[in-house]
């Protein structure tokens, strides 16, 4: 009886105390591990949602202005709001063609006051579309700056220069693009101020 | 065994941990900087249809945009090193055959040498 007792074979205090510390460790590296992986993942995504978005908010402006035969740059401290006029089809065949006009207008806005995160709308004869940047699932982004000007010198003219500053929410990484368009079928620059 | 077990998990959970810790530095840093790069070429190409529209022959033009814009930014977003590093791009024109312009727009990141290069067909009004 006394020698099965003495034969069964357990942890004592000091396996115990010599286990405890290594198996913390372990479930603490882990972790680490863990938190590292999806941290590389989430900044990896909101990089790539960063980038695409100030790419894809260029191209659309840029595919616009090239198509506009008017443009028009306002805004209430710099010029941050673009609207684009282009020749528009008419089934009513007393309208001349040329007359009929048809609006887009680009908005760096914000909803949020309290903590404002401004997002670029394009309305279309004042009807407001949803976002063309932000509101993503995988990482919020916020227009720092979106400028347009005109610029000439020695006979270059109707082309807008597009200045866009955006920044990731998720990483607080700034990402500043410039970019120019050359718009052929522009007839009329207004508020353009020739240096 | 339960020991060697415990050990050899530790061993290998510390090794990805540093793995996992030059993975952020083998991200690629010049993603953000050729979009950037990418449409300082389309501003010279802008530049360029314009002088063509206007009747203008093609050369080997300078940077003809906003010098302005030559100079940008690198925002590694790095929690550790929150350096911004500054970007300078340069930009050259080559013409090719009658009608075909080649803008090449380069910069340095950490000391290499970077560069993208990008054909167009202008046509002269």
């Amino acid at each position: 009886m006394l020698n099965n007792i003495k034969n069964q074979r357990g942890f004592v205090l000091i396996e115990f105390v010599i286990a405890l510390p290594l198996l913390i460790l372990l479930i603490y590296s882990l972790t680490q591990m863990i938190i590292q992986t999806s941290r590389i993942i989430k900044n990896q995504v909101a990089d790539y949602v960063l980038q695409n978005e100030a790419h894809e908010i260029l191209e659309q402006i840029t595919r616009d202005a090239r198509a506009a035969c008017s443009v028009e740059y306002a805004g209430n401290v710099k010029n941050e709001t673009i609207i684009f006029v282009f020749h528009a089809l008419t089934q009513n065949s007393t309208v001349p063609t040329a007359d009929v006009r048809d609006t887009r207008r680009y908005i760096r806005h914000s909803k949020n006051y309290t903590e404002p995160i401004y997002h670029l709308y394009a309305q279309r004869q004042q009807t407001v579309t949803a976002p063309i940047s932000g509101n993503n699932f995988l990482s919020d982004t916020s227009i720092e700056k979106l400028e347009f000007s005109t610029h000439a010198s020695e006979g270059i003219g109707k082309i807008l220069h597009i200045s866009l500053e955006i920044k990731s929410m998720e990483t607080e990484r700034k990402f500043k693009v410039n970019t120019s368009v050359f718009m052929p079928a522009c007839e009329e620059i207004k508020g353009v101020k020739y240096e | 065994m339960m020991m060697s077990v415990i050990f050899l998990l530790m061993i290998t959970s510390f090794a990805a941990l540093i793995f996992l810790n030059g993975a952020k530095k083998v991200v690629n840093q010049n993603s953000a900087l050729q979009i950037i790069a990418l449409h300082l070429a389309e501003e010279q190409f802008a530049e360029i249809e314009s002088l063509a529209a206007n009747g203008t022959a093609l050369q080997n033009f300078s940077f003809l945009g906003d010098p302005n814009d030559l100079k940008n930014y690198y925002d590694s977003g790095d929690e550790n090193n929150s350096e911004v590093k500054p970007i300078i791009f340069d930009v050259a024109t080559s013409v090719k055959g009658n009608s075909c312009v080649e803008v090449k727009v380069k910069w340095t990141l950490d000391g290499k040498e970077n560069s993208i290069a990008i054909e167009k067909m202008i046509h002269v009004k």
